[in-house]
């Protein structure tokens, strides 16, 4: 694996900030992450995360500053070398788990043939036929990770915000492996998440946000991570 | 091209295989048009003549209001847990996203005008001409391509219900005329004398509308 700080840069963000009404919820935030780095994201609740993965993603823009993404690719481009895991599902209920992740196959133009692939990396092959409605919030999780892993050779940059919650003791595990592989493949990964033992195993760098801001910008460390719990 | 074709055919065939799922929403629609043509009919007892001159006014008022409640339920799916932004994600062309949504709504108004034309023959004594057909898709395009790019915009908004129609109605006045004074034509047997001016029209109204729509959709179903 080449050192990170070699590596093209992925995501440039220089003065960034947003506001939602008359609240900034990031402020004068800069970052360069390079292709390969694997970056936890900690902060407290509404410290500005969901809101930065979802602006890395595209789908919201910055009240100011700049945010320079895999080279800055025309859009639609951009957003095929991306793949985001949210607080939403954002699956069909009525339809079943293998016809999700066959419409999300036909958008990105992938075979149907990766859909069951994804599904049995997930252990979730034997309730493809399974309409979502009727799935745990757990299985539902790992159709959603499963379909992170449609097309994944196309992916650069993986934004996860998250992903543990829900997930049993398998699930996670299954979770662990999938960002170990990534992390061999040279992925670009950012993981927002509260849960410190699970992520920093994984990950070559920290970041803690406070309030909007950068607080701690370093190496995975415990007790970096535990700042974002103090008072 | 291929992209897009294979973008909107996946979308209409999603949406399609939601609706055929939850068919109590296509049943409600027809209801609803069926219980309006019998109001129209019941409220308006008139001569006969009269009645027959009004009906393909009332024909389109039912299936303009009927319509409207499938407009809006059809951007539903996309929005109950952000799916929209998981399409976006995923890659689509938010034309191709207009396009699948265009078919499906086009398909749902259609079928339900073929349901309720017998109704309208039966309620106020028409003979139905086989040229009525061409007409009524005609005028459900109007409907629909305008239809599908405001309840798209609308979707994410509280309100989306009320403002939908505030915002589509105006917009329709010419389409609606146009639509109404074909199909009188079309059941007086005389769709291709002096009414196929009116033909033309409509099928202005529609290109404008669809190419204003696709160009628009372009900006306005693609999030950020």
């Amino acid at each position: 694996m080449s050192l990170p700080g070699k590596n093209p840069i992925v995501i440039e963000l220089r003065g960034l900030g947003k506001r939602f009404g008359s609240h900034w919820v990031l402020s004068h935030l800069d970052l360069t992450v390079h292709a390969g780095e694997v970056v936890a994201l900690f902060g407290r609740n509404g410290s500005g995360k969901s809101t930065l993965l979802k602006i890395l993603a595209t789908l919201l823009v910055p009240t100011c500053g700049s945010c320079k993404i895999l080279g800055g690719q025309e859009l639609r481009e951009m957003r095929k070398s991306l793949r985001i895991l949210g607080h939403a599902k954002q699956l069909y209920t009525g339809l079943t788990v293998l016809e999700n992740l066959q419409l999300t196959a036909a958008i990105r133009g992938e075979g149907a043939s990766d859909c069951e692939l994804s599904l049995q990396r997930l252990g979730m092959y034997e309730a493809r036929h399974r309409k979502v409605a009727a799935l745990s919030e757990g299985m539902k999780k790992r159709v959603v990770l499963a379909k992170l892993l449609l097309g994944k050779e196309s992916a650069d940059l993986i934004l996860l915000d998250e992903p543990h919650p829900a997930l049993d003791v398998a699930g996670r595990k299954i979770l662990g492996e999938l960002l170990t592989n990534w992390r061999q493949e040279g992925k670009t990964i950012l993981l927002a998440s509260h849960d410190h033992e699970q992520v920093l195993t994984h990950v070559d760098r920290l970041l803690v946000l406070e309030q909007g801001r950068i607080g701690y910008d370093g190496p995975p460390s415990m007790t970096a991570a535990l700042a974002e719990v103090k008072p | 091209m291929n992209d897009f074709i294979r973008q909107a055919w996946a979308i209409f065939r999603k949406d399609v295989l939601l609706e055929i799922r939850e068919l109590r929403h296509f049943f409600a629609v027809l209801l609803f048009g069926v219980l309006m043509m019998l109001l129209f009919s019941f409220a308006l007892s008139v001569d006969p003549d009269v009645m027959r001159k009004m009906a393909p006014g009332l024909f389109w008022l039912a299936v303009l209001f009927a319509s409207l409640l499938s407009l809006d339920h059809s951007f539903r799916s996309e929005t109950e847990d952000e799916q929209w932004e998981g399409l976006l994600m995923a890659g689509i062309d938010p034309k191709a996203l207009y396009v699948g949504k265009l078919l499906t709504n086009l398909s749902f108004v259609s079928l339900l005008q073929l349901l309720l034309l017998p109704l309208m023959a039966i309620l106020f004594d028409l003979a139905l001409t086989p040229s009525l057909l061409g007409v009524l898709l005609l005028g459900s395009f109007g409907v629909t391509t305008l239809g599908t790019l405001y309840a798209g915009v609308t979707a994410t908004f509280h309100e989306r219900q009320m403002l939908l129609p505030l915002l589509l109605f105006p917009m329709l006045v010419p389409v609606l005329l146009a639509s109404v004074k074909v199909t009188e034509l079309a059941l007086a047997h005389d769709l291709f004398g002096q009414q196929m001016a009116w033909i033309r029209l409509l099928f202005v109204f529609d290109t404008v509308f669809f190419l204003g729509s696709l160009l628009l959709a372009e900006i306005l179903f693609d999030g950020a």
